[in-house]
């Protein structure tokens, strides 16, 4: 009935980093619009590097930025 | 504290289990969020979403009407959407023009309506080549482009994702929406195949 499944993901660490951006955003109560400005800062800051290593980088700053303002 | 920032090119998987700890030790996320999030991309959401939508546009004129003016509601409509999938638009393929999409900074693609963006997709060469030689790249994945049929390269933006209706194949007209469905693939989605 329907097709076969594509493989989403290329390694393990690339679905804990996209589950936990997710995850993160939506125990914050945001849309995907509060992390993309850093997948864009990421992205531009290095444009030729692989996506998820791009990704990586964004969700380290966003989850940084997350806990500095849940500690105030 | 996250100190990943500091301690130099830790392996990427660490990093990305740093990260993760943090959040849970904070109480930032649940410690089962993102499995749940892993599995629902990986399982359930997927090209399949954004097929559905397509074969209802086929098959019901005021859906499809519906869908060209107000793309965001009437994905909701059939309950896809989301965090990540805000502000949709739809592209209809005819017989005169002919919709392909790419996003320069690929931060924008419609992961709830079609899944996780292919490897291609996301690499700057297949973006930077689209923009420049549409017709060479589509037929160069086997997408033959007439050259009669206009060809419109929409590059999506932070505020708009595109999702391309293609035009319904001959001879699907007795078939039913799982059906019609079951044959709508990702690429014809992003424009770079048709059916």
């Amino acid at each position: 009935m329907s097709q076969a499944p594509e493989a989403v993901f290329d390694a393990p660490w690339q679905a804990r980093a996209f589950g936990t951006c997710l995850a993160l955003l939506e125990r914050r109560g945001e849309g995907w619009d509060a992390f993309q400005p850093y997948l864009v800062a990421a992205i531009e800051a290095d444009p030729g590097a692989d996506y998820y290593e791009s990704f990586v980088v964004a969700l380290e700053s966003f989850a940084t930025a997350a806990c500095d303002n849940s500690c105030l | 504290m996250s100190s990943s920032h500091e301690e130099g090119p830790a392996p990427i998987e660490r990093r990305v289990q740093a990260v993760e700890d943090l959040l849970v030790e904070r109480g930032m996320i649940d410690p089962g969020a993102v499995d749940g999030f892993v599995k629902l991309y990986e399982e359930q959401i997927g090209p399949r979403n954004g097929a559905r939508v397509v074969a209802r546009a086929w098959v019901d004129p005021a859906y499809r009407e519906r869908l060209l003016a107000d793309a965001t509601a009437a994905i909701g409509e059939l309950g896809y959407g989301g965090p990540e999938g805000d502000y949709m638009v739809a592209l209809e393929n005819t017989d005169d023009v002919h919709n392909v999409v790419v996003c320069t900074l690929c931060s924008c693609y419609p992961w709830p309506v079609l899944g996780l963006p292919p490897d291609w997709y996301k690499s700057p060469p297949y973006r930077a080549r689209m923009v420049r030689e549409p017709r060479v790249v589509l037929a160069e994945m086997g997408c033959e482009v007439g050259e009669d049929v206009e060809l419109r390269v929409w590059d999506s933006s932070a505020e708009v994702r595109y999702l391309v209706i293609p035009q319904r194949p001959a001879g699907t007209e007795g078939m039913g929406e799982d059906e019609l469905a079951a044959l709508v693939s990702r690429d014809s989605m992003i424009g770079v195949a048709r059916l």
